[in-house]
């Protein structure tokens, strides 16, 4: 696959992804996730169907506090509390990417991304195979 | 939805000949397979959220009577947002997870292809296998109607 990324290949991502191949794109569907991340759309040059997945941890924010002394008058601790805002952003963690045929037959696939290997390990291979 | 942003935009450079075709018109089919998509994911019928939104009232509820047995304020304050807690997990489990937000539906065109498509429950109200259908949009924005 030109352009993959040389850290998204491994062996056992590929085996996962290689036992989609040949089984109907509608097993896929129903097994894997489509809640959000997930996008199918036609592939005008081939006539193709993709099903894309898409996967990462979405943006959140958390504040968080830190207490120090920072003085001392007579007997007591002179203390500073210093609040922070704190904003992550969205990841893209693996990009999973099936193709079916025109008979719905998934017969080939693509994946990249710097964390692939948990997502395409824990949604698996079909459930009938 | 940064992230989804982010994620089309590593798609671009996976797939770079891959380009979304819109097709013009209508196309005609026929279902010939349909399953609810039972990996919900996040999704979460009405029902659910109904049941779980109730059981969340009644923990609440539950919770403040409890809280008020206990003296001291944080046990109370861990007593009522625990009922409340388990009140709307109590109350999604017995409202059931009701009907599926996904459906599987696979149509088989008129001109012989078969394409296996995500539509919503609101989207196969009144289609069931055996439908005649039209077919609108494509990927993940084709929409069927019973002819």
């Amino acid at each position: 696959m030109p352009g993959l990324a040389a850290n998204a290949y491994s062996k056992a991502s590929s085996k996962v992804a290689d036992s989609w191949l040949g089984h109907d794109a509608s097993e896929l569907l129903v097994q894997w996730p489509v809640d959000r991340g997930f996008t199918s759309y036609e592939v005008g040059k081939t006539g193709e169907m993709a099903y894309e997945y898409n996967f990462g941890s979405e943006a959140y924010s958390y504040d968080s506090q830190n207490t120090q002394a920072v003085g001392q008058m007579n007997n007591t601790l002179i203390l500073q509390t210093t609040y922070e805002h704190h904003d992550v952003d969205a990841q893209h963690h693996c990009t999973v990417v099936f193709y079916a045929n025109a008979d719905g037959i998934i017969s080939r696939y693509e994946y990249d991304g710097v964390k692939c290997a948990p997502y395409i390990s824990s949604w698996g291979k079909p459930k009938g195979s | 939805m940064k992230w989804m942003l982010a994620a089309a935009l590593a798609v671009t450079s996976l797939v770079p000949f891959a380009t979304s075709h819109a097709q013009s018109g209508v196309r005609h089919g026929t279902i010939v397979d349909m399953k609810p998509i039972d990996n919900r994911g996040d999704d979460e019928s009405e029902q659910h959220k109904q049941g779980k939104q109730r059981g969340n009232v009644l923990g609440g509820l539950f919770g403040m009577v409890a809280a008020n047995k206990t003296e001291s304020p944080i046990a109370a304050r861990v007593v009522a947002n625990g009922s409340q807690d388990m009140g709307s997990r109590i109350g999604g489990a017995v409202a059931g997870e009701g009907p599926a937000a996904h459906y599987m539906v696979k149509v088989k065109t008129d001109d012989g292809k078969t394409l296996a498509l995500v539509q919503t429950g609101k989207g196969v109200e009144g289609l069931s296998v055996g439908s005649k259908v039209s077919i609108t949009g494509t990927g993940s924005a084709t929409e069927l109607a019973a002819e």
